[in-house]
């Protein structure tokens, strides 16, 4: 009897102890994440770099961009940056929104929310990947676009921090769209009119300075054009607005976001309702 | 289908028009860009929707209830190129009234521009019916609509005339589908230089419909891809 009691008790499973960070389960979902978009590299990493070089290219080739210059810098060389932070914006938005919007989708979602893992877990698995998603990108296209222009690193540290803090934002921004969104119309209508527009007109392609005047207002309302503009000046030295201005207003609206992600998650708003 | 293509219209036209030439106080290079955008977006959304049907259909195995119904390759055809050219016809027409109001209503041949943009849908659909047959998967589309058809058609007048264009992207723009239909309905709408004329471009995208669709009839008659 008692040798049967010592047998029941080395099989029977004992409850893991997860400590202050379930570090297995964030592990898992980052891992989940980054194999998601690294198994369809062509559409997630090719695809992005391409787009890119054909922009480059229709800016060079078509108008005319080689010959041009802004301020002292040529056109082409400001225009690089430009292009490799909205790659990476774009990127780190789609990488997180999709993902979501797929599990809800499919109901797949209920994997993600039942382990025993914290709303803050599961949002800095979903953005570390987005992060990544969009840094890779970043890193490919800027030795690509090496290939055409002469790349300048004038800062690195703030091409870090601001590749950082705008891969950061859209990854956020993707969460809380996707955990928003009833449908793929809903998120579909998000990348569309908000994130595509923002990140293509907010002085990717020409500076702040060549809008009209009421624009250039609007312009510096824009957290984009912080993003870029900052990104930017990490390259060439030169940037529109002042960079401490663009990292508290990306600060600010990364922790804002990061507050409202927070709160949807953690309220399991449209999520396990 | 129709509203992410004017914003994505407007997008391209104002970061082409802003970055690309030294100034536009008066929006006309912008409503130039936008009128080429127009029969663009009427091709590529011709391609995109019988392709997006057809691969939906193969991947969920859905095809099958099309392929059973009693229907004549013929029709299909019809129906397929029909649906292609109606989806382009609905994303480009809103494009192509935006840059006719910004240049000045109603332009120098509207009737004339509306006749193009349904010889490209129908030109550029039965494309779309041949990418579906032949992908298999969403990479497949991605890679013909992102690495080809897309490079192709952004340098085919889309944001320069093909005439003002380096070689050797002048020669090959002439020889493309895009440039006959993105040169002559910007001829219709705002004006400006064509490397055909109208009348030339619009025979040529006749003959691509038509060349493209016996092509798509005999890959439905022959069931490649459907039936195996």
């Amino acid at each position: 009897m008692q040798q049967q009691q010592q047998q029941r008790d080395s099989t029977t499973p004992v409850p893991r102890e997860i400590g202050p960070v379930n570090w297995i389960g964030f592990g898992t979902l980052f891992s989940k994440e980054v194999r998601r978009f690294t198994k369809v590299y062509m559409q997630t990493v090719a695809a992005p770099v391409v787009t890119t070089l054909l922009f480059f290219a229709v800016f060079a080739l078509a108008l005319g961009g080689a010959g041009r210059s802004v301020g002292d810098v040529p056109f082409l060389e400001f225009l690089a940056p430009g292009l490799i932070i909205m790659t990476m914006a774009q990127n780190a938005f789609a990488n997180t929104s999709s993902s979501i919007m797929i599990a809800k989708n499919q109901g797949t979602i209920v994997d993600v929310l039942m382990p025993p893992m914290t709303s803050g877990e599961l949002a800095v698995g979903y953005v570390a990947a987005g992060v990544l998603r969009g840094l890779v990108v970043g890193l490919v296209t800027v030795f690509v676009v090496a290939l055409f222009v002469r790349i300048h690193l004038m800062h690195p540290a703030l091409i870090l921090l601001f590749g950082l803090l705008g891969t950061m934002m859209l990854a956020l921004l993707g969460i809380a769209g996707a955990i928003w969104a009833d449908k793929f119309d809903h998120i579909a209508a998000v990348t569309n009119f908000i994130v595509t527009p923002l990140t293509f007109l907010s002085g990717t392609f020409y500076p702040i300075e060549r809008l009209p005047e009421n624009w250039r207002f609007v312009a510096h309302l824009n957290p984009f054009f912080y993003m870029i503009d900052g990104f930017r000046h990490g390259f060439i030295g030169g940037s529109d607005a002042y960079i401490g201005t663009g990292i508290a207003v990306l600060v600010g609206v990364n922790t804002a976001l990061w507050l409202l992600v927070l709160r949807m998650l953690s309220t399991g708003y449209k999520l396990k309702s | 289908m129709g509203a992410p293509a004017v914003v994505n219209a407007l997008m391209y036209s104002g970061a082409f028009a802003l970055g690309g030439v030294a100034s536009d106080d008066d929006g006309r290079v912008f409503a130039w860009m936008l009128a080429g955008q127009a029969p663009f977006w009427c091709a590529m959304n011709a391609v995109i929707g019988p392709t997006i049907q057809l691969v939906i259909d193969k991947m969920e195995r859905t095809i099958q209830d099309v392929v059973q119904a009693p229907l004549d390759p013929v029709e299909w055809l019809v129906a397929y190129v029909a649906a292609g050219t109606t989806a382009g016809l609905l994303s480009s027409l809103p494009i192509a009234l935006f840059a006719v109001v910004i240049n000045g209503f109603p332009g120098p041949a509207p009737l004339t521009a509306l006749a193009v943009l349904v010889l490209t849908g129908m030109a550029f659909a039965p494309l779309g019916l041949l990418l579906g047959l032949w992908a298999q998967k969403w990479d497949h589309v991605g890679a013909a609509l992102g690495f080809i058809l897309t490079p192709i058609g952004f340098f085919s007048g889309l944001v320069q005339p093909v005439s003002a264009m380096p070689e050797p992207l002048r020669s090959i723009g002439a020889f493309s589908p895009f440039t006959w239909a993105i040169e002559a309905v910007r001829a219709c709408l705002v004006g400006g230089p064509a490397a055909a004329s109208v009348a030339t471009a619009a025979l040529s995208l006749a003959g691509m419909a038509v060349f493209l669709g016996f092509v798509a009839w005999r890959v439905l008659v022959s069931g490649w891809r459907l039936r195996t």
